[in-house]
């Protein structure tokens, strides 16, 4: 069994299909996202350098790099999400100071009224 | 005029009674933080550590080793299963679920792996960093769920 994994490309394949949730997903995706590709990166290097010194076999190597596979799936969810909170925070920010403008409104609607209570 | 004053007093009422029942006017696009997945995820983390520490110590394992592993595997199995029904219950959480269904899928090649091949005590420490990556990931988008904090507001 060969063990042969271009990262460069993989990587790169990464930041393109990542790029729209990370601009979402503002600086906390960002700092998140660069951390993980950056040690995802070390890892499938690390794993490539025990296989070619057969310290672990290629069976093992492909097991590995499966496994580190799928965790970046989970982080590109992660990533996703931060990007719909970022809209979420952003959105009911907006509408705060629409309730802050409308209840000053209504507490003169009030007044104007003057109800007795 | 006393009808026109009664009327804008229902209008006032109504306009209040949609605000608050609407929650301010505020809206949801994902689903609320979950202390329940927060400590299930960290559980996990914890077990899938002191497996793995418990086989590098060992100087890792082989296939006979297996038939040893299998309650592990089976405690993980059932944890998932909880954890997987419980975010699906709540609306807004598939990001959560296919993270969920993603960390059943490394624990079904971990175990397939196991009992193949083993694991290599080298792999160990690979292993661990898949798993911690994955767990981490969870857990950052669950924590990150939480209301931020407005200005004034819970002081």
């Amino acid at each position: 069994m060969k063990f042969d994994l271009d990262v460069g490309k993989v990587v790169g394949d990464m930041v393109q299909a990542s790029a729209g949730a990370l601009a979402k997903g503002g600086s906390q995706a960002t700092q998140y996202a660069s951390h993980e590709y950056a040690q995802f990166i070390m890892d499938i290097e690390h794993v490539q350098t025990m296989a070619e010194q057969k310290t672990i076999t290629a069976e093992v190597a492909q097991a590995l790099v499966n496994q580190h596979k799928l965790s970046m799936q989970a982080v590109f969810l992660t990533v996703e999400g931060l990007g719909v909170i970022a809209a979420q925070n952003a959105v009911n920010a907006a509408l705060n100071v629409l309730n802050s403008a409308l209840m000053a409104a209504l507490g003169n609607a009030f007044k104007a009224l003057k109800f007795t209570l | 005029m006393h009808r026109i004053k009664e009327a804008r007093r229902i209008l006032i009422i109504l306009l209040l009674l949609m605000m608050s029942t609407t929650g301010c006017g505020s809206i949801r696009l994902i689903a609320s933080y979950d202390q329940k997945i927060d400590d299930g995820v960290t559980d996990l983390q914890k077990a899938t550590a002191e497996f793995l520490t418990g086989i590098e110590r060992q100087g890792g394992s082989t296939p006979a080793d297996y038939k040893d592993h299998t309650k592990f595997y089976d405690d993980c199995k059932v944890s998932l299963s909880g954890l997987i029904v419980r975010a699906g219950a709540l609306t807004g959480n598939n990001l959560t679920l296919q993270q969920l269904e993603i960390l059943r899928q490394q624990f079904q090649d971990l175990e397939a792996s196991d009992q193949k091949m083993g694991i290599p005590q080298a792999a160990v420490p690979q292993y661990e960093k898949a798993f911690n990556r994955t767990f981490t990931a969870i857990l950052t988008l669950e924590v990150a769920k939480k209301e931020p904090k407005h200005e004034g507001a819970g002081e």
